[in-house]
């Protein structure tokens, strides 16, 4: 006969044993643990986005408004170009943020089944996340090089960064 | 608990160690680049000896540098080790070997957040010594 009196039991995967297409509790500790750091980041990466946001804003109100001046030159397009890179850089980082944010959720319900399709889920949202990162630290070091390449082998590049560094 | 884990695991684990791999060497060769350009950067400063550098700044741009390489190089390094014992769970099957290939990842995403408070700090300092030399000079000149 069911006691009615027993105290309720907690069903979080990570303090109960569990058998049968489950994960072990090593695991699952493990990626418990991993989140706390992983919403950091994606705390830093959301703000970085709205700053961005902001800046791209800025630039495209500066870019309009040099329009209006009669010897701005080629400086709007200029400031357009740098706005549209800022907007990209601004959606990339939203985006490794989403993916992180999904990584994290996946954590959560792992934490809450402990099955082992879950942890499936977690190891796929991570290695979404690991693509897209790979891919963008390699254009970003590649566009690094470049940078570098023109600094040494375009003396104008240089003597022009070197002018605007003394005012 | 399960003794062995789905094959579906190994799958997703298979193609996100070839990933991690790819990260792990980019970042090493982003180490090496922010090397150069720190040096450039002190360099620079030094032999132009710019109208505003002065002693302060170019022990900040070293220091940022030196940051930027030593973390650059552990992130770098817990990713090839995360992707090596994915590497071991994969050819044993062990959830203790996905245990300990967890831990390191776990490792990483702490290095990574302990880089960025120090990044953020070190920026701080550096906005705070901005602000305070742009004082000393309007002071100067009033």
């Amino acid at each position: 006969m069911e006691n009615n009196y027993l105290p309720p039991k907690a069903v979080v995967a990570d303090i109960t044993q569990v058998s049968g297409g489950e994960v072990s509790h090593g695991i699952v500790d493990q990626l418990r643990r991993t989140k706390p750091w992983s919403l950091f980041i994606v705390i830093l990466i959301f703000i970085m986005t709205v700053l961005l946001v902001l800046a791209s804003g800025m630039i495209f109100l500066g870019a309009l408004a040099m329009t209006q001046l009669e010897q701005a030159g080629k400086m709007p397009s200029l400031f357009l170009v740098i706005g549209l890179v800022v907007s990209v850089a601004a959606v990339v980082y939203f985006l490794l943020g989403l993916f992180l944010t999904k990584f994290n959720s996946a954590i959560d319900r792992l934490v809450m089944s402990g099955k082992q399709d879950q942890l499936v889920e977690v190891l796929f949202r991570q290695k979404k996340f690991w693509m897209l990162a790979s891919i963008v630290m390699a254009v970003t070091l590649v566009l690094t090089i470049v940078y570098y390449a023109a600094l040494i082998t375009i003396p104008e590049v240089r003597e022009m960064l070197s002018s605007a560094a003394s005012g | 608990m399960a003794d062995t884990l789905s094959a579906d695991i190994s799958t997703v684990l298979r193609s996100t160690r070839a990933w991690v791999r790819f990260a792990g060497t980019l970042f090493f060769a982003s180490a090496v680049l922010s090397l150069f350009s720190t040096i450039d950067a002190v360099m620079d400063q030094h032999l132009l000896t710019l109208p505003q550098t002065s002693e302060q700044e170019l022990h900040m741009t070293a220091a940022l540098g030196v940051v930027n390489v030593i973390f650059e190089s552990l992130l770098g390094y817990c990713l090839f080790v995360y992707a090596s014992r994915v590497g071991l769970y994969l050819h044993s099957g062990q959830p203790s070997e996905l245990e300990s290939a967890l831990n390191v990842n776990r490792q990483y995403w702490k290095t990574a957040g302990i880089y960025a408070v120090v990044f953020i700090a070190v920026m701080l300092l550096m906005m705070v010594y901005v602000v305070m030399a742009m004082l000393a000079s309007s002071q100067g000149t009033t």
